[in-house]
């Protein structure tokens, strides 16, 4: 019964959403077939639509390819950045040295890096992988670090008083209390680690959804383009979504500073 | 579960606080000194900034002293002394807990035993306070004056031999705070604790306390140590008795004679 009620809120609250989807669609399909535009300048919806049925195994193959290299990269993301930030907020010396290097250095533009890491590590999975590592890497540690400080001196208070252990006072103050951020951090990674492995595929690959767009937009086959463009895209929120359902079983209560936030904004 | 270990006795001896800042240095307390016997009821008022929140700290080992000693049950403390029910002045709920899991926390942290009684007084501390039925809410969804309910039920789970109340009636309106003046008074005789409660209302130190301390402006200094010789267990009648208004003037006049208050003579001037 709750799911429905929670279905139905979804679907009430995104009308207006899905209803805007639908016109604009609609409207550029018409305007494609009014203007006679060239199939290789736009393709109409429906042209992209029979572009996808028409290409399952090819595009299934290359979006597993490129979903693999997302979810590794984006583990090992979590893997590392998680502990990092961990030990950035317990040991100062880190948070001096490491971290502000870090803020620094998030100032590269990390797809940049894509040509030499691709001289380095070659044609295979390893630079996609670095890629969307290094790109997603950096949210998650930065926000994973503002919720492990976002602790209040009261709270430490309490824990001291009734005599926490320093581990009680990681796994039932601090981590609780930073976990609605560490979610933030890990929702903006994810899709960032899209854009990673596109870019790295981009540069130098033999397979995967960039690579099969890099080939069809040298044959002027636009509609294969906008395929594998729909893809990635219902690719980056199927994966948002499932951070974000995660968040929502793991995440209790705490929403009443993160609604005040948004409705301040 | 032992209901009630007897209260424990209580001192500060010569306690100064110095807080050092990037501005600069302040003086919170100076050279103050408080015995509060095993069992008793004392109360502490003074205007705000004063260094009431901070002496509290300092007696129960939260935050260290600049100098001077604090002695709990004769033994003087190095660091918190976790055998102590502490309801701090803003209310400190877990917010990704339940009203119900917050309260439990204590013997969550400190592992007692057994679950299923502490859970039984869990529940029965939150009817007394008015909040049956809202177990399972999350604080964010609660009032302020709520929260602070839920906080105090949390320090009273253990039934601690002391008790340190920081302005823990401060959200509440009048009604439920004169109630839940009297279920205090209704713990404190069952569980014999030792109780510190700050207060900004002279009204409610009065007819709680053994004894009401009075302190000045900042620099923190304890001027006065009043004994309320008023019989137990206390009504909420006395509020009108002779003996009652005595106490609550002189208290005031106390104020007065600091500078803390004003009467009408100098109200002009502002
Ligand atoms: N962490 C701190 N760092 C620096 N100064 C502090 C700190 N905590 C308190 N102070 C200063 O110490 C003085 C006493 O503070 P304290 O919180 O003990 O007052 P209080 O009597 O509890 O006031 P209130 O009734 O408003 O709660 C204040 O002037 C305050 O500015
Ligand atoms: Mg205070």
């Amino acid at each position: 019964m709750n799911v429905m009620k929670v279905l139905r809120k979804k679907v009430r609250d995104n009308m207006y959403a899905w209803g805007l989807l639908v016109a604009l669609i609609v409207f550029w399909e018409a305007a494609v077939k009014l203007m006679d535009l060239p199939k290789y300048f736009l393709p109409a919806p429906t042209a992209i639509a029979q572009k996808i049925a028409a290409n399952i195994p090819l595009l299934a193959f290359n979006t597993w390819v490129t979903l693999y290299e997302v979810l590794l990269g984006f583990a090992l993301g979590m893997l590392i950045g998680i502990p990092l930030a961990i030990l950035i907020v317990y040991v100062p010396v880190l948070e001096k040295s490491v971290y502000s290097i870090l803020v620094s250095a998030n100032a590269i533009p990390k797809v940049a890096l894509a040509p030499i890491l691709v001289v380095w590590l070659g044609f295979g999975l390893a630079p996609k992988l670095v890629v969307a590592f290094l790109i997603c890497f950096f949210p998650i540690v930065v926000n994973t670090v503002i919720g492990m400080k976002s602790i209040t001196p009261e709270m430490i208070k309490l824990a001291k008083i009734l005599g926490a252990t320093s581990q009680q006072q990681f796994f039932k103050f601090r981590l609780p209390k930073a976990l609605p951020s560490i979610f933030g951090g890990l929702k903006i990674g994810v899709t960032l680690a899209v854009v990673g492995a596109i870019v790295g595929e981009y540069v130098a690959a033999e397979k995967g959804l960039g690579y099969v767009q890099m080939i069809f937009a040298g044959n002027l086959d636009t509609a294969m383009v906008f395929s594998v463009l729909v893809i990635l895209s219902v690719m980056s929120v199927v994966l948002f979504n499932v951070v974000a359902f995660i968040e929502t079983l793991v995440v209790k209560g705490n929403t009443e500073e993160v609604s005040e936030c948004d409705t301040a904004q | 579960m032992e209901i009630s270990a007897k209260g424990l006795s209580c001192e500060a001896q010569n306690v100064c606080k110095i807080y050092t800042t990037k501005q600069g240095s302040t003086m919170a307390l100076s050279e103050d000194s408080l015995y509060v016997q095993a069992g008793e009821f004392v109360s502490i008022v003074g205007p705000s900034g004063c260094g009431k929140t901070t002496l509290l700290n300092i007696m129960c080992g939260l935050l260290p002293a600049s100098d001077g000693t604090v002695l709990i049950d004769g033994k003087a403390i190095h660091g918190p002394y976790t055998d102590i029910g502490y309801v701090f002045q803003q209310d400190v709920l877990l917010g990704w807990r339940t009203v119900f899991e917050n309260v439990i926390l204590p013997i969550e942290i400190k592992k007692l035993r057994p679950v299923e009684e502490y859970h039984q007084r869990a529940k029965d501390l939150l009817e007394m306070v008015g909040l049956k039925g809202f177990e399972h809410k999350y604080p964010g969804e609660l009032s302020g004056g709520m929260r602070q309910r839920v906080s105090i039920c949390r320090a009273l789970l253990c039934s601690p031999p002391l008790l340190f109340m920081d302005e823990p009636f401060g959200a509440l309106d009048a009604l439920t705070r004169e109630q839940m003046n009297i279920d205090l008074l209704d713990i404190w005789s069952k569980n014999q604790n030792t109780v510190l409660f700050v207060t900004h209302s002279i009204d409610e130190a009065v007819i709680l306390s053994d004894r009401v301390i009075i302190m000045s402006n900042r620099p923190g200094k304890i001027i006065k140590d009043i004994k309320i010789d008023l019989p137990r267990p206390r009504t909420l009648h006395m509020k009108g008795s002779d003996r009652f208004v005595e106490y609550v003037t002189e208290i005031r006049d106390i104020f007065n004679e600091y500078g803390v208050l004003r009467d009408e003579k100098n109200q002009g001037k502002v």
